[in-house]
């Protein structure tokens, strides 16, 4: 087919560059040297002022004091600093600020409520690779915390617990492991992978006394244990422990995860393609028992 | 030179972009010697020929189409801006790795064209997986909880261990204490006594000499050590003495008694014969 000549035409003027940032000419004077200069044009000493380290450019090394004892060895020991770097972290929010979120409507109460919902927020980032494994529910605002809900945190104190409590509503601290909490701060994104629901792993020995413990209403302790110290605790903190047998949200609030389960109603092992709304399930058997336990 | 590679840039025949804008646009080069069109979404095939007008209706679709594009995007690009599968065509190493081909279905689903068989891992991955699993959590929850309490336990043992320990210890302080307090208290009155006795020792020296003497006079000196021997022989005399005396007094007490008891003997014979002759 012949090239008609206004289509020619149309045709140049698309291959011109436009103009934009990698058109335009630098300003005259605004690239730098990357030579170093001689003579009049910055020779002499090239900026490097006049002897010393800077002008030989041998500078000391880090942390050196020119014959001082220095600072990074005066302090031989610090026991206290010991495993730091290796120390869980809970990054917190606080009662006041998830009312807040209710409020706002950036969290539904009439579901359960997890680190999913937390995250998908916008209002709460954890970076499981900084070593954070969660939440961590702190008591600030618990006066004014008047929400009903079904929450999963990964940590909470005796407060926290009592101001969930009060107001009709159930709270586990659950662990995850670090895979388990990639695919839960970035649900989406670990969907979109196309990988299988990974299972949830135990939690390691500092942290199995917490996640066992009724009192901190872990997600391994015994039910019957934790609705004895739910009362327990109405009584130590002073309130009337609301009876969620009797509740219209009974079945929403006592909810919860299996040990092994990372998502709410989706079983590890499953694949789900968000594009073609479909959840794929394994069917070899050897699968199956490896995502079982 | 700032100027000149403004220039070089402006040329649409030497720049790369250029390259890129000839290849998704109108000049159509030999297009797939030149190896710039890995990403078209190509249209399939028909299984029938399609008639020629019908061919002609799509030719010009497609050419007018191809016009309208003005995004300048590579095709991949642009599918990716529109939800479509990127490309279809394997060109490079990531597109056969299976983690590229799981996220392709992940992404695009069955219209990426990928089994999702390919999601979850094979025999052997599943095989190393497990082994992961048997040496980074080589006990049950039952069992970690076991261990952390026996755990628990062992460090309150030592504690409880170590508190009565130091009670015991507080109990015995105050005798240890007093016992501290007499043995010091001893070894002060020694000192003393040691001191006295060399005062008196350097004041009769003075006394011999009859005048004041410096301490540090070998003289002086000498005389000190004579009069302590002296002092210390007479010392020892004495204790001798005092040995003789006292064995001399036992003796005597010794003597006392068996008289005494010879004595008590006698009168109670005599006791006896009275009664057998009363009798």
């Amino acid at each position: 087919m012949a090239v008609r000549g206004y289509e020619k035409a149309l045709g140049l003027l698309r291959t011109l560059p436009r103009v934009c940032l990698y058109n335009i000419a630098p300003i005259p004077g605004s690239n730098k040297r990357s030579k170093r200069g001689r003579g009049q044009h910055g020779g002499d000493k090239h900026g490097a002022g006049n002897k010393g380290s800077k002008a030989r450019q041998n500078y000391m090394r880090i942390g050196y004091e020119t014959g001082n004892w220095p600072y990074y060895l005066k302090f031989p020991f610090e026991p206290y600093y010991l495993g730091h770097h290796l120390k869980r972290q809970y990054p917190p929010l606080s009662l006041g600020q998830l009312q807040l979120m209710i409020d706002t409507d950036r969290i539904n109460p009439k579901k359960p409520v997890d680190l999913v919902q937390i995250c998908n927020s916008g209002l709460y980032k954890i970076n499981p690779q900084c070593k954070h494994y969660g939440v961590h529910l702190t008591d600030e605002g618990a006066d004014n915390f008047t929400a009903k809900i079904n929450i999963e945190v990964q940590w909470a104190s005796e407060p926290v617990i009592a101001a969930v409590e009060r107001n009709g509503g159930t709270i586990t601290t659950a662990f995850f492991d670090p895979p388990s909490l990639f695919a839960l701060t970035n649900a989406k994104k670990f969907l979109e992978s196309g990988e299988p629901i990974p299972k949830r792993m135990i939690p390691p020995e500092d942290a199995i006394s917490y996640y066992t413990d009724p009192k901190m209403r872990g997600y391994l302790a015994d039910p019957d244990q934790i609705s004895w110290d739910r009362l327990v605790l109405a009584q130590k903190y002073g309130y009337t422990l609301p009876k969620i047998e009797e509740d219209p949200d009974y079945e929403m609030l006592t909810f919860r995860k299996d040990p092994r389960q990372i998502f709410y109603g989706l079983e590890p092992g499953w694949v789900v393609n968000l594009i073609d709304r479909m959840i794929l399930k394994p069917t070899d058997p050897e699968l199956k028992e490896y995502y079982k336990g | 030179m700032a100027q000149l590679s403004c220039i070089t840039r402006l040329l649409p025949t030497t720049s790369l972009e250029s390259r890129r804008i000839f290849a998704a646009g109108i000049c159509r080069p030999s297009a797939s010697s030149f190896g710039l069109y890995r990403g078209v979404k190509t249209a399939a095939t028909p299984a029938e020929e399609p008639s020629t007008e019908e061919n002609n209706r799509l030719e010009e679709e497609a050419r007018i189409q191809k016009i309208r594009d003005i995004s300048g995007l590579r095709p991949s690009h642009r599918n990716i801006a529109h939800h479509i599968v990127p490309m279809e065509e394997k060109t490079m190493p990531i597109h056969y790795t299976v983690r590229y081909n799981k996220r392709m279905f992940g992404r695009y689903g069955y219209a990426s064209g990928v089994s999702p068989s390919l999601c979850w891992p094979t025999k052997q991955e599943l095989d190393d997986k497990k082994e992961y699993e048997r040496v980074a959590y080589p006990y049950t929850i039952l069992e970690v909880a076991k261990r952390e309490k026996l755990k628990k336990e062992e460090k309150e043992r030592i504690l409880f261990e170590r508190d009565a320990k130091v009670a015991a210890n507080v109990e015995s302080m105050q005798k240890l204490k007093e016992e501290y307090l007499h043995k010091k208290e001893i070894k002060r009155q020694e000192a003393e006594a040691a001191q006295a006795f060399r005062t008196r020792l350097i004041e009769e020296v003075r006394l011999h000499f009859n005048y004041t003497v410096n301490e540090r006079d070998e003289q002086f000196k000498l005389e000190l050590k004579e009069r302590a021997k002296q002092l210390r022989e007479k010392g020892k005399q004495e204790k001798k003495l005092q040995k003789k005396e006292k064995l001399a007094l036992d003796k005597a007490a010794r003597f006392e008694e068996q008289k005494r008891r010879l004595k008590e003997a006698e009168e109670a014979m005599k006791l006896s014969k009275q009664s057998a002759k009363d009798d």
